[in-house]
């Protein structure tokens, strides 16, 4: 595999545990709209940890993933009791505290960041692609994987049927935050350099496009999403000063031929049905008209 | 000091707060995010500049001119993003109205490059001293139209028969359809209005800083997300309220704590609020929907 390959093999690798990692958390109906957030919480600690510690990329990828899983556990403790709207809001504003947070650290370079991470090859990527495709195989199977799709459909249904919906969301969004944690990590030690600007708003956007595009339903819709959201910047290269606009009416097209994403069923099923004003205020004390 | 910067506070709040109205128009309509309409006002401050600076177009000229290219811009972006999108996706609009965006961006970059452009000073000499506060004639020209587009907006809305069908839709389309209001002509109005709303604040955005740059469409986005948070989603005053709010906490930490922290005491604000109250700062206990 020449060197050229192997990028785009890692960036695509990388793209896919991203959109996988996000999964896990739309899977129960929760968007974020921070989760660059956790990339970089992953990327910084694994990189500290190479750069400053010397420990083996592996390790450091680890316990990048297990700090991401922590912060994101205690953030969908707060704020996984809001609606839809509110959470996505309040998801990027914590994205981007982080950011200024890391952009003021002197310790970590501050905005020009950190440098000189190597490491990251194409085994370790699909290794860890390997891990999580089964666990979510076995998830999507399982009892459990079964209540995210029950909380994802009707909240309230599910409460009713006795599931701890605040719990489960949680536990699927630490899960969530510590996969996309270890993309950070592999992502840093592929880039050699990491600053804070590269994990704002438009990576989290990023993030969320894999998986609305590729659809939510299953989760290799999410795979679908990023092998094609990576690679349309290189098939569409011939395109040059066209690219962005091609790229923003193919959503265009693409959410009026085919909301559910590429993969995914029609829309007989109810998927988030229901008014945004009532997402929005229903989840608090009941709401006031019930 | 102080009363100057509180004074530069609202003055700045009084452009977000049109910019949020204009958000909380569609959400009355539509129960959407239209997330263009950063760019919208972005694309109309553009073009009312260059109109401004190179062709020597009177400024009242160029402002009608960024409402009708804003109202424009709104207009098709309901078409592409909202009118043939299934209902039954929240997520489809705001990925398509994001495309839209990408797009409008692209060829404000492509037809008119990507410089900053220069927004001149209307009102040369004129120059108010209340004592220690100095406020320019363009800071009142802000002002005014500020309140002015405000309140023709709250008129029109509560004494004209259009206004009337607008408040409809908004609390209930299906009653409203079944009792004879065209509501796809009366959505079609609200993107049309909050698109004016738009292009008006983008350019006296413009007007304030004194440039514009065709790469600030997403970050007006942004902040007039914030603002319709902290004030309220649909909450026509509470988001007035929440701008003017916003405007002086920016200022007054640029002015006395640090510009890299701006952006961060605005979010810290928005997320405590979302924790404790999370139906806006302004809106009675059991939120919009649950009031009517």
């Amino acid at each position: 595999m020449d060197a050229y390959t192997e990028a785009v093999v890692i960036k695509v690798g990388i793209a896919i545990l991203l959109a996988l990692g996000y999964w896990v958390t739309v899977a129960t109906g929760k968007y974020s709209f921070g989760h660059a957030a956790f990339m970089s919480i992953g990327a910084y600690t694994a990189s500290i940890l190479t750069l400053k510690f010397d420990l083996p990329l592996e390790l450091a990828m680890l316990v990048g993933g297990l700090a991401g899983a922590v912060i994101g556990a205690f953030i969908g403790w707060i704020a996984l009791r809001l609606s839809m709207l509110y959470l996505a809001i309040i998801t990027f504003a914590f994205a981007e505290i982080v950011r200024i947070l890391l952009d003021g650290w002197d310790y970590v370079g501050g905005a020009t960041g950190l440098f000189g991470m190597t490491g990251t090859t194409v085994e370790l990527v699909a290794v860890c692609i390997a891990v999580v495709v089964v666990y979510l195989f076995f998830l999507s199977r399982s009892r459990k994987g079964l209540s995210y799709e029950a909380i994802r459909e009707d909240e309230q249904a599910a409460r009713a049927c006795g599931l701890g919906v605040t719990r489960i969301s949680v536990e699927a969004f630490a899960v969530s935050a510590a996969i996309t944690g270890v993309a950070g990590a592999l992502s840093a030690h592929e880039t050699l350099i990491i600053t804070p600007n590269l994990f704002g708003a438009p990576q989290s956007l990023l993030i969320i496009l894999f998986v609305v595009l590729g659809g939510v339903q299953y989760f290799w819709g999410a795979i679908v999403g990023a092998v094609v959201l990576t690679m349309l910047p290189i098939w569409f290269d011939f395109l040059e000063d066209y690219y962005q606009i091609t790229y923003g009416l193919m959503f265009v097209l693409l959410m009026i031929l085919r909301p559910q994403g590429i993969v995914g069923r029609g829309t007989d099923r109810r998927i988030n049905l229901g008014s945004l004003r009532e997402l929005a205020t229903s989840r608090r004390g009941g709401g006031g008209d019930e | 000091m102080l009363i100057q910067q509180l004074v530069n506070g609202v003055l700045l709040g009084t452009t977000f707060a049109l910019i949020a109205l204009s958000f909380n128009l569609v959400v009355g309509a539509l129960d959407r995010l239209n997330f263009a309409l950063g760019e919208t006002a972005m694309v109309s401050a553009i073009c009312a500049a260059l109109l401004v600076s190179q062709a020597d177009v009177p400024f009242v000229v160029a402002f009608v001119l960024s409402l009708l290219i804003g109202a424009v811009v709104a207009a098709l972006t309901y078409l592409l993003s909202f009118r043939f999108v299934s209902p039954k996706y929240h997520t489809a609009p705001i990925l398509s109205s994001l495309g839209v965006g990408l797009v409008i961006t692209s060829l404000v970059t492509r037809t008119f490059g990507s410089d900053q452009r220069r927004v001149p000073t209307v009102l040369e000499d004129v120059r108010f001293e209340l004592g220690p506060l100095v406020v320019t004639g363009d800071q009142l020209i802000i002002l005014v139209v500020a309140a002015l587009l405000t309140g023709l907006l709250y008129v029109f809305l509560n004494r004209t028969t259009w206004g009337t069908a607008i408040r409809g839709v908004s609390d209930d389309a299906d009653t409203s359809g079944l009792l004879g209001v065209p509501v796809q002509r009366v959505i079609l109005l609200t993107f049309v209005l909050s698109g004016a709303l738009a292009g008006a604040s983008g350019l006296l955005t413009g007007l304030s800083f004194h440039t514009v740059s065709p790469f600030t469409g997403f970050e007006t986005t942004l902040t007039a997300l914030m603002v319709v948070v902290l004030g309220g989603l649909g909450n026509i005053t509470g988001g007035v309220i929440a701008a003017l709010l916003i405007g002086v906490v920016e200022t007054l930490t640029v002015a006395y704590v640090s510009a890299t922290f701006r952006d961060l005491l605005v979010f810290i604000l928005v997320a405590v609020t979302l924790v404790v109250r999370p139906q806006g700062l302004f809106t009675r206990q059991s939120g919009v929907a649950a009031r009517v």
